[in-house]
């Protein structure tokens, strides 16, 4: 922002204002006000009249401050140099803190001697352009273009030390070192960017080869045992058949862990998956990224952080959402290891209790065969054969574990030799018809068949038993899950994750670099943050809302990138110089006019609140306003000075000023109030000078008016 | 030392030899170092960084000049034990030094002086990971020829994109040895695991670690597996670098060179010779066994050297 007044203080040790013999001189504004002590007035004409010379400046007000000098004649005087011209105006500052009068036939009354500098009140006012081009214009219409000034001013909110406090307490609280509250409490936005769910294993992949041939092998190995334990399964399957679909179940199922913990390592490596390789496994390519999403999600959570918090906080937040993408580790610790589908010692308690059980069968059976007193002699030994066949025929087909087969047939043999004698050898009691012998080795017959269905299904149960097929099923299903979930969902989404990752990161980035130029601001500000502030709730808020936008728009390029979908890099420097730009122009708007109006980098929509409250405390305002000048005012002269004043009220001049919004509030839009930029309200009372204390005075001949003094 | 100035050194390199350099320095930098630090350009035209000891008024001659020392010994140490062929580029390397005149210096090849701070902040993600690879791979480069940075920040880290620097070794010494002048524990490479461990923590966070070195937030899963162990209260049950580079599926760097390996031969030569004097005498030990010996320890070599 352009100044449109500039004041220039040529008095000795002045701090203030542009330097009279710097660089900036030449380039001025229109307008400026000089400050000088009247006690030089009439021997500065080589500084005034480089002023006057400078080629844009149209108008000058001169503020002469302190006591005057006297004449030639031993009385008290004014002396005006010459040199400045008809350009100039000039405004005489006989105290700066000024006395308190109303004018006409009042002799004065001193002002308390708390009250603030009156020259300061004055310089600011004389900086808005409106006001200065009404002093200007009334002071012409007195004699000699002097006038001595009455002052009455109010700033409609805060003092402007009271401000700058604001303005430091609200950017350090932006900047937030004080910021608690945790990053991980963070609403919906923090969650990982949405996992893809439309996604699955490409068919005829590896991994979905694998994870269909495990399927199948493990089917297949249920089925086999659950044929073999039939009656007849010794006869359709076998042992050995079973064993071989279990064995083939275990490899597959063995190929299809192997792919999948590969694809979850592959997906969950640092730095970045190896999307590649992944798609060669069979897990579909990363979906693309809706950057304008990314963009929203986290403008939004900056936007938030900001609204609640401060830049750190946001930072904060920012770098938990990137961190929070990578999504936990998948838990692999059920799948670490090979899946065995036997138990490695299994049931070895009790190997023999089948065969056991089922000697007394065979005991049994041949003795009451071989105790037929007819057919005993061939039954007998049939019955015995009959019994080592068949077993022989299910030891072979049987499947593993059991005891061997050798030691089976020979104690199973030995028992049935020892039916067979015991039949042959007892004495037949009584004679029995031929049918009962029929019906006798009949019933053996069935008895052992029985006995040997049982003793296989006992024998597949306890091998069934060994088995971890259920376990195995539920391991395959645990890495379908896996990757299908896991892998699939994480892949689909881990260019959405990575983009999110980074501009979550850019943007954070970003906010360290507007804390940092917060910071310096603050570090920088002459004013000491100690003033005592009233209760100015409204506007704190109001200033920590522009405080926000201005980060926000310190980081809208950022935001922009991010939506463009363009790779992002974090430029240092962009976003810093865009906030100091901003903060800086704030700052001086703030200074300038307050925190009433909204600064062209405010917030939209912040000052509503802040103009209720500023119309229930603005009486000081109304009666400012309202002022006729005849009211008691502080004339910034000594007592001494009024009698040097012409109080006939023909010749004084009043001119009373507002900003634009209080105006409106008031509805005195057009009441012959100077519209001012600045957040001051007041009344300026311009008193002329009595004719004979007033005195131009031109530079000695002999002086060169551009030479050095 | 300020604005350019043209300086002749006149010290040794790291073997030992001597030797005298012609360069221009370009002013002393801020580089987060208690000593003093100039860059500068040999005539040759490579750049360099001077380290001088800092002016008399803000330190004592003394502490500084042990501080020099240990900067020297330390980037001594990482020049010689890795051959110049494939020098860690986590490190530094030693051009030159001179330690008993009134003038000390370190004279080493130029980084970049301006601290990590403000860049690290900067890092995307995938940048991010890369940092913490390349600063372990430094630690596990310093671990590997038993040296303790005992200075671990971003002040000392020099950033050249996302790979790592590790530079300022004035407070390094060898693992057992007294870290920072005799009223420290012993240093152990957990100090430097630990000190890395808060630096990533903050990294990756934003949020910095309490006084006490733990974590003061909650940090998100991975980066708690990441870091699981790091705090640790006892430095020998913190994870080694090389275990940390694991985690994040990095490998170790190359082990360091066998600066005897120049000597094999020799040796070889001397068994060779020896069996040919020793023949006909039964008793003997295998001969490269007894000949070679053991390696000296490192600690021995430095010593002979200073």
């Amino acid at each position: 922002m352009t100044r449109l007044v500039d004041v220039v203080d040529l008095r000795p040790g002045a701090s203030s204002g542009i330097d009279p013999d710097g660089p900036a001189i030449r380039n001025v504004a229109s307008r400026i006000v000089v400050v000088d002590l009247a006690s030089r007035s009439a021997e500065n004409h080589s500084r005034y009249h480089q002023l006057a010379t400078i080629g844009q400046v149209r108008e000058i007000v001169l503020v002469l401050v302190g006591p005057m000098t006297t004449d030639e004649h031993g009385s008290p005087a004014l002396r005006l140099s010459s040199m400045l011209g008809q350009a100039c105006v000039t405004l005489w500052v006989g105290s700066e803190v000024g006395v308190r009068w109303e004018g006409g036939t009042d002799r004065g009354r001193q002002s308390e001697p708390e009250v603030e500098d009156g020259l300061a009140d004055l310089l600011r006012v004389l900086g808005s352009r409106p006001v200065f081009d009404e002093v200007v214009r009334r002071v012409r219409e007195i004699p000699f273009h002097v006038a001595s000034p009455a002052t009455d001013v109010v700033h409609p909110s805060v003092q402007p030390a009271e401000l700058t406090t604001l303005l430091l307490r609200a950017l350090r609280q932006m900047s937030g070192t004080n910021d608690q509250a945790p990053a991980s409490e963070e609403p919906a936005a923090g969650k990982r960017a949405g996992t893809g769910t439309a996604a699955a294993v490409v068919p005829r992949s590896p991994l979905h080869r694998r994870r269909a041939a495990a399927q199948q092998r493990l089917a297949d190995a249920v089925a086999a045992t659950a044929a073999l334990r039939r009656w007849n399964g010794a006869f359709t399957t076998g042992g050995d058949a079973a064993c071989e679909r279990v064995a083939l179940a275990g490899a597959a199922l063995e190929a299809h862990r192997t792919i999948a913990l590969e694809a979850v390592s592959l997906v969950q490596r640092l730095p970045a998956p190896d999307d590649d390789a992944l798609a060669a496994m069979g897990v579909p390519h990363p979906q693309a990224v809706d950057h304008s999403a990314v963009a929203a999600t986290t403008g939004a959570l900056l936007k938030g952080r900001l609204r609640s918090g401060s830049l750190l906080g946001a930072s904060r937040a920012l770098r938990h959402l990137a961190n929070s993408q990578a999504g936990r580790d998948a838990n692999v610790n059920a799948f670490t290891t090979r899946v065995a589908l036997e138990r490695p010692e299994s049931a070895r308690a009790n190997r023999w209790s089948p065969v056991l059980a089922v000697l007394p069968v065979v005991l049994a059976t041949c003795f009451a065969t071989a105790a037929l007193p007819v057919s005993g002699i061939a039954a007998g030994p049939v019955s015995a054969a009959l019994w080592l066949g068949l077993l022989a025929f299910l030891l072979t087909r049987r499947p593993p574990g059991g005891p061997a087969t050798g030691k089976v047939l020979a104690v199973v043999g030995a028992t049935a030799v020892a039916g067979v004698a015991g039949g042959l050898l007892v004495p037949p009691m009584v004679p029995v018809p031929e049918p009962f012998e029929a019906l006798v080795c009949g019933l053996s017959v069935l008895v052992s068949l029985t006995a040997l269905v049982l003793v296989w299904r006992a024998q597949v149960d306890r091998w069934t038993s060994t088995l971890l097929l259920g376990q195995a099923a539920t391991v395959h299903e645990g890495l379908v899950g896996l990757v299908d979930e896991f892998v699939v969902g994480r892949q689909g989404s881990a260019d959405l994750r990575r983009r999110t990752a980074d501009a979550a990161l850019l943007l954070a980035g970003g906010c360290d670099d507007v804390r940092a130029v917060f910071t310096e601001t603050c570090s920088e500000s002459p004013v000491d943050g100690d003033v005592r502030t009233g209760n100015h709730h409204d506007l704190v808020d109001v200033i920590h809302r522009d405080l926000e936008r201005i980060s926000t728009t310190a980081l809208d390029e950022s935001v922009r990138a991010i939506a463009s979908g363009a790779p992002l890099t974090a430029e240092p420097g962009l976003v810093a110089l865009r906030a100091r730009t901003l903060t800086k122009e704030y700052v001086d708007y703030l200074r300038r006019s307050g925190g009433h109006r909204r600064p062209p980098m405010g917030a939209v929509d912040a000052r509503g609140a802040l103009e209720e409250a500023f119309w229930e405390d603005s009486v000081d305002a109304r009666r400012v306003l309202k002022a006729s000048g005849r009211e008691e005012m502080r004339q910034l002269c000594h007592l001494s000075d009024i009698r040097r004043l012409n109080p006939d009220w023909s010749g004084v001049r009043v001119i009373r000023f507002a900003p634009e919004h209080v105006l409106e509030l008031f509805g005195v839009i057009g009441h012959e109030i100077v519209d001012t930029d600045q957040d001051v309200v007041g009344v300026l009372r311009l008193v002329p000078l009595r004719r004979d204390v007033v005195r131009r005075v031109a530079p000695p001949l002999s002086a060169d008016p551009g030479g050095d003094l | 030392m300020s604005g350019d100035q043209e300086v002749v050194l006149h010290g040794r390199d790291a073997w030992g030899a001597p030797r005298t350099w012609r360069l221009r320095t370009t002013g002393t930098v801020e580089a987060g170092s208690v000593l003093r630090t100039a860059e500068g350009k040999l005539n040759t035209g490579d750049r360099v960084v001077l380290r001088t000891l800092p002016p008399a008024s803000a330190v004592q001659p003394e502490i500084s000049q042990v501080w020099l020392d240990n900067e020297i010994r330390a980037v001594t140490r990482t020049t010689r034990l890795y051959r110049a062929e494939r020098p860690p580029a986590e490190l530094p390397r030693l051009l030159g030094y001179q330690f008993d005149s009134d003038k000390p210096f370190a004279l080493l090849t130029g980084y970049s002086s301006t601290g990590a701070a403000t860049a690290v902040g900067r890092l995307l993600d995938s940048q991010r990971t890369e940092f913490t690879v390349s600063l372990l791979r430094a630690l596990a480069h310093l671990d590997a020829v038993d040296l303790v940075h005992g200075n671990v920040g971003l002040p000392a880290l020099r950033l050249d994109g996302s790979s790592v620097r590790l530079v300022n070794f004035e407070h390094a010494v060898l693992g057992g040895e007294p870290s920072r002048s005799g009223v420290w524990p012993p240093a152990h490479h957990g100090d430097d695991v630990l000190a890395a461990g808060r630096l990533l923590y903050e990294v990756y966070t934003g949020v910095p670690t309490t006084g006490d070195g733990h974590p003061s937030g909650t940090a998100v899963p991975w980066l708690r597996s990441l870091l699981s162990g790091v705090f640790a209260d006892n430095p020998h049950e913190r994870p080694s670098a090389v275990d940390l580079l694991r985690r994040v599926n990095a490998a170790a760097p190359a082990p360091s060179d066998d600066q005897d390996a120049a000597l094999h031969r020799g040796r070889a030569r001397f068994d060779t010779v020896r069996s040919v004097k020793s023949a006909g005498y039964p008793p003997q030990a295998p001969p490269s066994a007894t000949a070679a010996g053991p390696a000296p320890r490192p600690h021995d070599r430095m010593g002979a050297e200073r």
